[in-house]
């Protein structure tokens, strides 16, 4: 039986049918009057809506009349836009109550009409307990009773349109909801794309018999499961993630032979500057800054410098501070500044001398480079 | 539903059909009632009513909702393109233009 008038909405994104669980079966009982009771199947119940002839049809094609697995997919990522579990109830075909079976977040007054819960609280602010019945419409208990919809695309349809799945069934509702959730934590937060599978699996559940007493019968209930394809080729991935990654890991840079260490005695090296005895150190010095006379603009103090020392330092500050002299073992950093600046012009007056070897032009520029930090530090 | 005259033209103005949220029409009742029913009983048989406020307002998140689902699935819709003699033999054109 198809639907009418449910996509004549004009929906963007509309619904275009719903998949059911049973269906309505008339009987006539001993009385002679013509009774409907739902009757459970074991398969899919597809109805489309009386406009959707092309998309039934091509429904038809691939899963036909009796359904028991359907290929979906969920339409966004957060499951409370795709997934209703309420409990609700409703009385000549208007909805009267529904809660999240701890408050009521709708709720008539069925024997005034008035609206007592309106988007989760009354009139006086206060969220309002759930409860099972809500009131009687003549002798019959008006119950509020759980309903799930899921809203599924099936891809088969190659439409950007949904049916809603419907199940009135406890355990359905609470194993969709845990489904939709693991599926969700096992793709890192992501339901979009997976491919998922509608099913119903034969399952013995413990129902209620007319004396009261329980019973355990088969029931075919659904469940959303994902593509074994899919599952497989992520446990690939995943296995591929936990490996150790090693070699990607970039190597430290070389540190050179002759770096000073904490400690170290220069006194002992070629070329070491003079021990501090007080007296002036004669050496030829030469101000470097001459060639930036005459400009229109000072450069900063900073640019003076690289342009004085046009070498990058390779001192770090914490070497640099950590650095002593050879003989009295005392931190460059507490020497007195004019000191370090008599020493850091000796120093550049032996890196002039072109008769230096390799290993005394490098341990003197990082004396030089050690002197100049300590320098600038004490500015 | 039956109703008098003012609560249905009231009813006529704020309400759509609950099934197709098309318009609403007013006929007449018995004993001087008016019944409210949808515009177009052929294409719905829907009884009841919703605000046509709430129609409104889902037809516009329907909007955002179908562009989500195109950056969601942008492969779900295959577009096919029919040849040139084709869309000119469907539109009546026989030989060219």
């Amino acid at each position: 039986m198809a639907i009418k008038g449910l996509t004549d909405r004009n929906l963007a994104f509309p619904q275009i049918g719903n998949i059911r669980k049973g269906e309505k079966v008339t009987k006539v009982n001993a009385e002679g009057k013509t009774v409907s009771f739902p009757h459970d199947l074991k398969y899919f119940k597809v109805e489309f809506d009386a406009q959707e002839g092309d998309r039934e049809q091509a429904f038809r094609e691939v899963y036909h009349d009796k359904p028991t697995e359907i290929n979906i997919r969920i339409p966004f990522n957060q499951i409370d836009r795709c997934w209703d579990p309420f409990c609700e109830a409703y009385t000549a075909g208007r909805m009267v109550a529904r809660s999240d079976g701890e408050f009521f977040s709708y709720l008539v007054n069925l024997t005034t009409g008035a609206m007592e819960v309106v988007n989760g609280v009354n009139d006086k602010g206060e969220k309002v307990p759930h409860r099972e019945i809500i009131g009687k419409a003549g002798k019959t208990d008006i119950k509020c009773r759980p309903v799930g919809r899921l809203k599924v695309i099936i891809p088969e349809l190659r439409s950007y349109a949904y049916l809603v799945v419907h199940t009135t069934s406890v355990i359905d509702i609470r194993n969709i909801s845990e489904q939709l959730a693991a599926i969700q934590y096992a793709n890192d937060g992501n339901l979009i794309g997976v491919p998922l599978i509608l099913r119903r699996r034969p399952k013995m559940v413990s129902t209620p018999t007319a004396d009261g007493k329980r019973t355990r019968l088969e029931k075919w209930m659904l469940s959303i499961e994902v593509d074994p394809k899919w599952v497989a080729a992520r446990f690939a991935q995943l296995e591929l993630m936990a490996l150790p990654s090693g070699a990607s890991k970039p190597a430290l840079p070389d540190v050179p032979e002759d770096t000073p260490e904490t400690g170290e005695d220069w006194s002992q090296d070629e070329g070491a500057p003079p021990e501090e005895s007080g007296a002036p150190i004669e050496a030829e010095y030469t101000d470097r800054t001459d060639s930036l006379e005459g400009e229109p603009n000072e450069p900063p103090l900073a640019d003076l410098r690289r342009a004085a020392w046009p070498e990058e330092p390779k001192v770090s500050l914490t070497m640099a501070e950590s650095v002593r002299t050879g003989d009295t073992k005392e931190a460059y950093l507490d020497i007195p500044r004019e000191i370090i600046a008599k020493r850091l012009e000796a120093i550049k007056n032996t890196l002039a001398n072109n008769h230096l070897t390799e290993a005394q032009r490098e341990a003197n520029e990082l004396r030089r480079d050690v002197a100049q930090i300590i320098l600038d530090l004490k500015i | 539903m039956q109703m008098g005259i003012h609560l249905a033209m009231e009813t006529q103005r704020r309400y759509v059909c609950a099934r197709c949220w098309g318009p609403l029409i007013i006929l007449p009742g018995e004993d001087r009632q008016m019944q409210v029913v949808c515009a177009n009983p052929a294409r719905c048989d829907g009884k009841g009513f919703v605000t046509r406020k709430y129609a409104e307002r889902r037809r516009e998140e329907s909007i955002a909702e179908l562009w989500e689902v195109r950056s969601n699935y942008p492969d779900l819709v295959r577009r096919t393109r029919k040849p040139t003699a084709q869309l000119l033999a469907e539109l009546g054109f026989q030989g060219g233009i």
